[in-house]
């Protein structure tokens, strides 16, 4: 591991709270991420996660709380400033979000093309390095549309470590992909980390990818933490909810009749 | 970023100081095909470099090319350990010539 145990603080989310329209989505969630660690982020359909990771992302309004990046509360920034911060976070969104008009290469610049003025000849440099790292080399005059589903999730992870971000935030990296392309990716992730001493924060569901590459997990459960934990901690849990979630266990509650009826008729 | 050029035994030696990240690497990139269009050896000395980004890496590996269009030759000297696992990450290592000490890549060619 890296993510040293006295290390400073990079990710600091403090009484997280947010709500769409009516509902809440997450309930005073605390966490604390150090330079260096990989967290995983786990929980069910629903239980907040994607949300929580938008949010260091900072593409969501929280209604109230602060998260710190690097120190700079993000909620607090102007526009100004939170562009600033983009150039010090990459993004591997779920399915690569390529634009399908530009090719690999034009994809994985996109981001030195919004954020600098370097030469044409070292962005392409910098774009054929990274292909290299994710084992897409010459694969930068190709159209996304021609690649298959592992290979757009290596480029988009390419164009997400252009800037060589101190935060790498991956939502769902290995979701889809074969066992073999997944366990590739894990390792890439792994090697990004010990070379460029990123912070990598990656929501998945899929437990084994969860196990090869964190040093703590996060278990959201409903719009709350149920636990933070290392791996072992998280698998040894006598928490039920945890074990269900580990177990691909899903619970399903018992409704209250009225609401059930009112959720049914669209009243809710 | 700080830079310095100078000639020791017939080679250009530029070094760089402090950070050469997405800010400073343009600078670095002029600096270092400046050196290389004198068609001379070049040397780069990256003891001082606090930390190096891709884009101080891209423009390396620019002169580099250049150095060898031009006939030159081009090496890297005192790489610390953070700047050689980025060279190490793209497999680069492999590609520029490396030099422990300003020393060895005086006396040994590159």
């Amino acid at each position: 591991m890296s993510g040293d145990p006295n290390g400073e603080y990079v990710i600091e989310v403090e009484n997280l709270v947010t709500h769409y329209g009516d509902r809440q989505i997450l309930k005073n969630v605390n966490l604390r991420i150090r330079r260096g660690e990989i967290m995983v982020i786990m929980g069910g359909s629903g239980s907040g996660k994607t949300t929580l990771l938008r949010h260091l992302m900072a593409l969501e309004k929280a209604t109230s709380g602060s998260i710190k990046l690097l120190g700079s509360d993000v909620t607090q920034l102007n526009e100004i400033e939170l562009y600033a911060m983009c150039r010090k976070i990459g993004v591997s969104f779920q399915g690569g979000a390529l634009l399908s008009s530009l090719t690999v290469g034009e994809n994985i610049t996109l981001p030195l093309r919004e954020h600098t003025d370097l030469d044409q000849t070292v962005m392409d440099i910098m774009a054929r390095m990274k292909l290299e790292v994710v084992n897409l080399a010459g694969f930068e005059n190709l159209m996304p549309s021609e690649l298959s589903g592992g290979m757009l999730k290596r480029a988009a992870l390419a164009r997400a470590i252009i800037t060589d971000p101190a935060l790498l935030f991956c939502d769902e990296p290995s979701a889809g992909l074969d066992p073999v392309v997944s366990s590739a990716l894990d390792e890439l992730i792994l090697r990004l980390r010990d070379a460029m001493d990123m912070t990598i924060v990656v929501v998945t569901h899929e437990l084994d990818s969860a196990f090869r590459i964190a040093d703590r997990i996060t278990v959201l459960d409903q719009g709350a933490i149920l636990t933070v934990g290392t791996v072992e901690e998280v698998k040894n849990s006598d928490n039920e909810r945890i074990q269900n979630l580990l177990n691909r266990k899903f619970e399903v509650e018992e409704p209250d009749p009225e609401e059930y009826l009112a959720r049914l008729m669209g009243h809710t | 970023m700080e830079h310095a050029v100078r000639e020791e035994q017939g080679k250009l030696v530029v070094s760089f100081q402090g950070e050469v990240d997405l800010e400073h690497s343009p600078k670095a990139r002029e600096v270092l095909l400046g050196a290389v269009k004198k068609k001379q050896d070049v040397l780069v000395d990256l003891s001082e470099v606090s930390y190096i980004d891709s884009s101080g890496v891209a423009s390396l590996v620019e002169a580099f090319q250049s150095s060898k269009k031009a006939g030159s030759s081009f090496g890297l000297v005192s790489v610390n350990p953070a700047a050689l696992r980025v060279l190490e990450l793209a497999r680069l290592d492999r590609v520029f010539t490396i030099h422990s000490t300003l020393a060895e890549g005086l006396g040994g060619g590159s």
